[in-house]
């Protein structure tokens, strides 16, 4: 792994519309993907995931912030840049008149320097062989999806974005897409993978960022934050006085506040949880909640939009 | 630059549009040396090629306007229908280069489409004077044909450019080319109606695109009878629109959000 990230924003805010009926669809989003990741870039619907990707990728044009893709500002050479990397864009599109190996070629002579073989190889790679003669035009929306992925192949980039990659499969489709993510992250390709659906995140990335609402509300490598997730949750009704009081216990790993400062997570045997109950009581805290965090993506996923709107942030 | 213009040339022979397009110019053509050769009525002696090649040139351009801006309406419209535009530029191709091979592409294939043509009309009209037994008279030939072929161009170029600059605007195929044809349509008539008066409308509309392309499709139906106007000045407004137009619209398409509808 290398330490300069492949993409990196700084404060990236973009608004939409006039003044006076502006929508802020990202909201001071500064995030760093390093070489190698898988990265997870996780957020309901309408939370800014695809917006952010337009602006990775030179489509929207950012209110402001800053963006740098393998070290360098996309303002300077953002074609060049973009060369580099390929995007599996939400919706997959194709000129719906060609063939899809018509199709491959047209973006493969754009990209130029992609070997008319790598066409075969891609088109078997996502088992699309059989049908690449047909018009893209009579398609399924999983077949496309495959077209798409194999269009970003081909000029065998270093970084790869993808916008909900697995919309449209079956079942099947959707363990061979996340086979290929990974055989792909093992290549040590830098993946940059845009989803709602958190199961499939968790199997897949190795960091993520959630999103919501155009802000990033956590981040950090899977383990980190899962991590956070086996701890035990509690709503005290004094946070601070809490903290003080569990972290010089021996037995406590680990004691940390949530980020709005809602709630206190500790790290302990479960053996333990009635003892801490105890201490709290004895030391004039009321416990209002205390429960074990799953292990789950998505079980923090929610847990941490749920603090989000208690601390009035939704 | 040349690769994406290939591109463009190869999206566009796998369409069946421009091959459409080419048959309803070329009938429009041959359909009145067909009607003139059928009709039955006594030939001429003389086949004065300058006179005969009037009908194609008033023909291509007035159907070529509406096509060009079909096509041009069609090659940039469509890209923002089928999402196939934010796949092109993620991809690493530049804005004003997409911008440029688009324009020279759609220029190559109208031009070309004009030229075809034209030349079509012309050995169509060579070969009905010699089926008539008449003469062949190229008196003045030259200086007309290349005088209307470069006139015909330039009235295509300008609504070529807008119906480019309407279908980025309005990220619509249907919409760039609605609103062309009707500018076109409805200009053209409103013009002509009120440049007939006097005043400073009068005046004014004398600038307007609407009369200095009727003033140019006058001078391409003028025979020798005609007294020539003076069709500088049309060129050079029109010239002038176009060059606005197109920098207009780099200057849009460079700022344009392109967000997951296109």
């Amino acid at each position: 792994m290398q330490d300069s990230p492949i993409v990196k924003t700084e404060g990236l805010t973009k608004r939409f519309g006039r003044a006076s009926r502006q929508i802020l669809a990202v909201d001071d989003l500064s995030i760093a993907v390093r070489r190698g990741n898988i990265f997870g870039f996780l957020g309901p619907n309408g939370s800014g995931k695809t917006t952010t990707i337009g602006l990775l990728l030179g489509l929207i044009r950012p209110t402001s912030g800053s963006i740098a893709l393998f070290g360098r500002d996309v303002s300077q050479d953002l074609p060049s840049l973009l060369r580099r990397t390929s995007a599996v864009l939400e919706n997959a599109s194709f000129y719906p008149y060609l063939s899809g190996r018509h199709n491959l070629e047209v973006f493969a002579r754009m990209t130029g320097g992609v070997p008319d073989r790598r066409i075969d190889e891609v088109l078997e790679t996502v088992g699309l062989k059989k049908r690449a003669g047909s018009k893209a035009g009579t398609y399924s929306l999983g077949m496309r999806q495959r077209l798409a992925i194999a269009a970003a192949l081909l000029n065998d980039p270093e970084l790869i974005i993808l916008d909900e990659p697995t919309t449209g499969l079956d079942p099947s489709g959707i363990i061979e897409i996340r086979g290929l993510i990974g055989e792909l992250g093992r290549q040590g390709k830098t993946l940059f993978l845009s989803s709602h659906l958190l199961h499939e995140v968790e199997q897949v990335c190795d960091h993520v960022a959630i999103l919501n609402r155009g802000r990033v509300i956590a981040q950090g490598p899977v383990d980190e934050l899962l991590h956070r997730g086996r701890m035990l949750r509690m709503r005290v009704s004094d946070v601070r006085a809490a903290v003080t009081l569990l972290k010089d216990v021996a037995w406590i790993k680990t004691v940390e506040t949530a980020a709005e400062g809602g709630a206190v997570f500790i790290e302990v045997d479960e053996e333990r949880f009635p003892d801490v109950n105890e201490m709290l009581v004895r030391g004039g805290i009321r416990v209002l909640e205390m429960k074990k965090s799953e292990a789950s993506l998505e079980d923090f996923f929610l847990e941490t939009i749920e603090e989000e709107k208690e601390a009035g942030h939704v | 630059m040349f690769r994406m213009i290939g591109i463009e040339m190869f999206k566009l022979r796998k369409r069946w549009m421009p091959y459409i397009m080419l048959l309803l110019l070329l009938a429009t053509i041959f359909m009145p040396l067909l009607e003139r050769y059928l009709s039955g009525d006594a030939p001429a002696k003389t086949l004065v090629l300058r006179e005969a090649m009037n009908s194609t040139f008033t023909a291509v351009p007035g159907l070529g306007i509406i096509l060009v801006a079909i096509l041009a309406a069609s090659m940039i419209g469509a890209e923002y229908g089928w999402g196939t535009l934010r796949q092109t530029l993620a991809r690493g191709t530049g804005r004003n280069q997409y911008l440029t091979a688009k324009l020279l592409a759609i220029a190559i294939v109208a031009f070309g489409g004009v030229l075809t043509a034209v030349l079509a009309g012309l050995i169509a009209n060579i070969i009905t004077g010699t089926l008539i037994e008449g003469i062949i008279d190229w008196n003045g030939f030259s200086g007309y044909f290349f005088a209307s072929l470069g006139r015909t161009l330039l009235m295509l170029a300008v609504y070529m450019s807008m119906a480019v600059l309407f279908a980025m605007l309005m990220r619509s195929f249907a919409a760039g080319m609605a609103v062309t044809v009707a500018w076109y349509i409805g200009e053209s008539t409103i013009i002509s109606r009120i440049s007939i008066g006097k005043g400073w409308w009068a005046e004014v509309t004398r600038y307007s695109i609407g009369y200095n392309i009727n003033n140019l499709m006058d001078m391409n139906a003028a025979d020798l009878l005609i007294e020539a106007k003076p069709w500088g000045q049309s060129c050079a407004i029109l010239l002038a629109y176009m060059i606005v137009i197109i920098i207009v619209a780099y200057y849009l398409f460079r700022r344009q959000d392109l967000t997951a509808q296109e």
